[in-house]
């Protein structure tokens, strides 16, 4: 399993390099920003003000009685994680499709499970990989807003609570990650629907969850979706969300056991 | 050769269906200790399913196969560790250099002794640069770095689904002398091809496989008896074909003014016919393998006579 895993990430350190190395770059620049906004604050709070309370409920995903665009917690949140977890969801997708579905369909995969590595080993070199290079990127992310506080005071977060806000990023990605390989076990590599589906859950659920702040009939699907358990504003408020958290551990261990269980009777090649 | 009586391959009414296709069916199939098994069929016969069944990348839907005693399924990474493989579509794992490749092999299947060593020694033969990425090889160069791979761990069963494919003359020929040395170290190889010339040439045992069936396994040599060439003779003039036609072992005679078309059964025959042709000027002569379904016809005729 150790070998599966260093073999998954010596192929894809580079691309964690260079992630890790964006999204850090990114915060910065976000963060350059947030001084000229803090100083604006009274007519930023007019503009918010302005704006559709349904529009802002869409893209902030919380409580917007108290939107305050100037506030630490919410700058990240609106100009952050709500885009940045579906970037690297998009990227933890492709890497469950890559460790079975693509594999497949390019044979190496035929290579790999002629060793002596039981397929649910393999499952879990490639599920830790996928772990690493998203804890990575949410490091350098947390680093560039640590350097951030320092260039501009004017950011003035619990670095504790930074650091609590991207361990919740980091759950909702191992939810994606867990769906996202259980589908790749589950349907076969020549149906061609699977990372099609994995999309529509990551970007589906993002806009429904906007939408059914808004749209009263959509508002008991509410906890049916990702996005609930996850606002890392609030988190950079007021510290660790424990029971959205359980529900993220819970829900993502519980997709991981399925595949784990699902790819020892999976069929292997197109 | 002779082969000892250890099995190491045996199946069991196997059956693999993709949905509702029969990819094989009822194969029974037994491979000895130290021999090579030629597995032979025309493409989508189920040389293949038969292999990826053996090793555990799908599962039978029906029957059961046993390597070295050990279930195929409940075992089969303790199988694997025991087995070496190359896939007819080869694909490595690319980002890597050769030695860098076989290194991390060495991890993976806890080998310590020598492993290296003897991939070095089998990349020497194969005249392959382990020093080179594995980015962007030719279809040759991969099938030479998919053999190191498959035999560096000296595998004490050897599974190749068309090793031959993509590798010229020269190293077809190294291929088979590293068969032999395998098998006469009392390691067993495990064979699939359509080239019958290939198959005639270096196993001890043919199983052939049409339409997911098992129709026979015989030895190479009962397989030559009943083997065939289709022999065509041109000549600087017309000679008559009823002279051809009176030889032993030669039928289906085509005439066509100073060429003649023939199929010329057994090594007696062809000598003949040969020696027959020196009476005349002789322009060309072509000399042509029978296909697979031809030597089944030519099998199941003699079976049937």
């Amino acid at each position: 399993m150790t070998a599966i895993f260093r073999k998954a990430f010596h192929d894809s350190r580079r691309s964690a390099f260079w992630l890790s190395l964006g999204f850090g770059l990114y915060v910065l620049f976000l963060m350059a920003m947030y001084p000229a906004v803090k100083s604006q604050a009274d007519e930023w709070q007019k503009l918010i003000d302005s704006y559709p309370e349904g529009v802002l409920t869409m893209f902030y995903g919380g409580d917007v009685a108290e939107f305050d665009m100037t506030e630490p917690g919410t700058w990240v949140q609106t100009e952050f994680a709500s885009y940045s977890v579906l970037i690297l969801g998009a990227i933890v997708i492709l890497q469950a499709f890559n460790a079975f579905t693509n594999a497949e369909r390019d044979h190496t995969i035929d290579m790999l499970l002629s060793l002596p590595v039981s397929r649910r080993h393999y499952l879990l070199g490639r599920a830790l990989n996928t772990t690493l290079v998203m804890t990575l990127v949410l490091a350098a992310c947390l680093a560039g807003f640590l350097v951030a506080m320092t260039l501009w005071p004017e950011f003035d977060p619990s670095a504790a609570n930074l650091a609590l806000g991207m361990i919740g990023a980091l759950l909702y990605l191992l939810v994606v990650a867990g769906y996202s390989y259980l589908l790749a076990v589950v349907v076969p590599s020549s149906r061609r629907f699977a990372g099609a589906t994995a999309y529509l859950l990551l970007i589906g659920s993002f806009l429904v969850y906007g939408l059914s702040g808004v749209v009263e009939s959509l508002e008991r699907v509410r906890p049916l979706l990702l996005p609930h358990y996850f606002n890392m504003g609030t988190t950079i408020r007021d510290g660790a969300q424990l029971g959205d958290w359980a529900v993220m551990v819970v829900t993502a261990l519980a997709y991981f056991a399925l595949a784990w269980w699902r790819v020892d009777r999976k069929e292997l090649g197109v | 050769m002779a082969h000892g009586q250890n099995v190491v391959i045996q199946t069991h009414n196997l059956t693999h269906r993709y949905g509702k296709l029969t990819a094989i069916q009822d194969v029974n199939l037994t491979v000895y200790e130290g021999e090579i098994f030629g597995f032979l069929g025309p493409n989508g016969a189920g040389k293949t399913t038969t292999i990826r069944t053996l090793l555990d990348f799908i599962r039978p839907s029906e029957g059961s196969a046993t390597l070295f005693g050990l279930d195929s399924v409940r075992d089969s990474v303790a199988i694997r560790a025991r087995a070496g493989y190359l896939p007819s579509e080869l694909a490595l794992l690319d980002n890597w250099t050769g030695i860098q490749y076989i290194r991390w092999l060495e991890d993976v299947r806890g080998a310590t002794n020598g492993y290296v060593t003897e991939a070095e020694r089998l990349a020497g033969r194969l005249d392959f640069d382990l020093g080179r990425s594995l980015k962007g090889l030719s279809t040759g160069m991969k099938r030479k770095m998919g053999l190191i791979v498959a035999l560096a761990h000296k595998p004490e069963l050897l599974i190749l689904d068309e090793p031959s494919t993509g590798l010229d003359p020269l190293m077809q020929q190294v291929l088979h002398e590293v068969m032999r040395e395998t098998r006469a170290e009392g390691r067993t190889i495990f064979l699939s091809s359509h080239n019958l010339p290939e198959v005639e040439a270096i196993c001890d045992r043919v199983g052939i496989i049409r339409d997911g069936r098992l129709e026979a396994v015989e030895t190479v040599a009962d397989l030559t008896r009943v083997s065939f060439r289709w022999l065509t003779l041109d000549f600087e003039d017309e000679v008559p074909a009823e002279r051809f036609r009176a030889l032993p072992g030669v039928a289906e005679i085509e005439s066509d003014g100073a060429r003649l078309h023939m199929r010329v059964g057994g090594e007696a025959s062809m000598d003949a016919v040969i020696k027959l042709a020196a009476q005349y000027t002789v322009a060309d002569i072509n000399v042509e393998h029978p296909t697979l379904e031809e030597i089944f016809l030519a099998y199941y005729g003699k079976k049937e006579a």
